[in-house]
């Protein structure tokens, strides 16, 4: 037994010294292992860090070649202005034609359109002269020559214009901004604005105008004193003419604000006095001077010929954001009475008054196909209406609802072929609709 | 000794040589410095402002001395501000060749 005891306990020793023999030699290999695996991590990072590395010099490369082509850019720009003369000028402008089919009262026709030419002369960055003429054939065949604006406008300030001479109306959006055919996105204008309507077009006098940031934002004004509107055959004229026919002058304006980039609100004004008998109209038994004796004659000095107010108020909102352009504007005008209407002996001459509002929208399809022909159509929408109250005859004549919905098909940034569908809803009872088919192709240079 | 009689065309020389002087210093003073981020700014004015009213135009449409006129018009009719009109020339000028 003790021998065997002995045994046991030198087999257990020899147990226990290779136990204590083996366990460096596996704490070795594990800490190895470990060791290895902290070197491909250390090794994969060092990777990624020279990858890292060479990411980020190369775009250190593309940044410092960009930096030189804007500087370079830069450079030239500067290099170009010294290249300009002091008297520069530039010759821009648009030109139309078209076809109208309609099945109301007028025919079929082609419309030989405008040609609207415009010069700008630029002396440094102080004095712009510009001026625009529209040039059209009449139904009769004449050849209607006008001088659509003709202005001296002095650059004061970052922030400040002075205009002076025959300008635009800065009443509303459409007249200043949108009439040109090529920048139209129908063939005319809304109903009540454009010619005939109730939105000025244009005045002779002063202006001053500019834009001013307002933090990010932009705030823009146009105000102008000028001869102002007369009375005419189809109430008001809103033209700018040459001479004042009383020494009221006309004060008109609009401010607007970008409350967001895209988007931009204005609200516009016209305060004014029109002479009440420039209702007059000579036949063709008496002319313009035997008128006009008779009514001076009647009233004693032609400055003393009574006046009536004439007050016109608006607003209107663009939003212009990637393929959508969406405008709308409202117009609102007054003209004051004559006279007592319950004095039974005196002459009275009732008050007239005018709205006129319409709303489009646009939507450009690029983006929308990977067809060239699709990116470059445009439908389009509008809906207008244009009331007077006050003559009957006016009423008759001008009161209308109008739909019109189209399409056009942009050739390049500034050639448009339009094609669009007119509804003329004449409010006078014994006026019949007038549905038209139009064309018009306007390239604007 | 100087007399009273040339000391007056020394000084209408030097009156005139000073103006000279002044005129070439005003000169430099106008003359604008290349800014290279004139044409990022001006390259965004232009997408923010000319599509408000009308498609863009393409900047090889006109020449240097073209946009510096037609730059001139937009910005008494949009009622753009002075700084910011030029920002939009400087980079229609560089884009259009």
């Amino acid at each position: 037994m003790r021998a065997i005891s002995y045994w046991g306990v030198a087999t257990s020793m020899a147990c226990a010294v290779s136990a204590l023999g083996l366990t460096p030699t596996y704490a070795q290999s594990t800490e190895q292992a470990q060791i290895l695996e902290r070197l491909d991590t250390l090794q994969a990072e060092l990777d990624a860090l020279k990858k890292q590395l060479a990411e980020t010099k190369t775009q250190a490369d593309q940044s410092k070649k960009l930096a030189e082509k804007a500087d370079n850019r830069a450079q030239k720009a500067v290099l170009a202005a010294d290249q300009v003369r002091p008297n520069a000028w530039h010759m821009a402008g648009y030109a139309d034609v078209g076809i109208e089919f309609s099945d109301g009262e007028n025919s079929d026709t082609f419309t030989s359109g405008k040609f609207n030419p415009a010069f700008h002369f630029l002396y440094k960055d102080l004095v712009l002269f510009e001026s625009e003429f529209q040039v059209t054939t009449m139904d009769g065949g004449e050849t209607d020559l006008e001088l659509e604006y003709s202005q001296l406008d002095f650059l004061l300030h970052d922030n400040a214009v002075l205009v002076a001479g025959k300008f635009l109306s800065p009443v509303g959006q459409f007249q200043e901004r949108l009439h040109p055919s090529w920048i139209n996105r129908l063939t005319n204008a809304p109903v009540g604005f454009g010619h005939g309507g109730i939105q000025p077009l244009s005045d002779v006098g002063l202006m001053l105008r500019g834009g001013i940031p307002v933090g990010e934002r932009l705030f823009t004004y146009s105000v102008a004193v000028g001869n102002g509107p007369r009375l005419g055959h189809d109430g008001v004229e809103l033209e700018g003419f040459g001479r004042d026919d009383n020494s009221n002058k006309a004060i008109s304006g609009r401010a607007a604000f970008f409350p967001i980039d895209n988007l931009e609100i204005g609200g516009s004004f016209l305060f004014a006095k029109v002479t009440a008998e420039g209702e007059e109209e000579p036949d063709d038994d008496h002319d313009d001077d035997e008128v006009l004796a008779s009514v001076v004659a009647d009233s004693g000095d032609l400055q003393d010929l009574p006046l009536r107010d004439y007050d016109l108020w608006g607003f209107d909102a663009a939003f212009t954001k990637g393929n959508w352009d969406i405008r709308a504007e409202y117009l609102n005008a007054n003209l004051k009475g004559l006279g007592d209407p319950d004095d039974d002996h005196g002459d009275v001459i009732e008050p007239l008054s005018w709205e006129a509002w319409y709303a489009q929208v646009a939507y450009r399809m690029s983006g929308v196909s990977d067809s060239s022909f699709f990116q470059k159509l445009e439908p389009v929408v509008r809906y207008g209406r244009f009331t007077v109250e006050g003559d009957h005859d006016l009423e008759d004549e001008l009161n209308e609802k109008r739909f019109n919905i189209g399409l056009n098909y942009w050739v390049s940034p500034s050639v448009v072929v339009k094609s669009a569908i007119e509804f003329r809803n004449y409010m006078a009872s014994e006026r019949e609709d007038d549905t038209r088919l139009q064309l018009q192709l306007s390239y604007g240079f | 000794m100087t007399r009273k009689r040339d000391f007056i065309p020394l000084m209408f020389v030097a009156a005139t040589v000073a103006l000279l002087g002044l005129g070439a210093a005003l000169a430099q003073a106008d003359k604008p410095k290349a800014d290279p981020m004139q044409f990022a700014r001006g390259a965004k004015a232009w997408a923010k402002n000319c599509a408000r009213c009308h498609n863009m135009r393409s900047a090889q449409d006109n020449s240097d001395e073209e946009w510096q006129v037609d730059i001139a018009h937009m910005r008494v009719r949009a009622n753009i501000p002075g700084d910011v009109a030029r920002d939009i020339r400087a980079f229609l000028q560089a884009s259009n060749n």
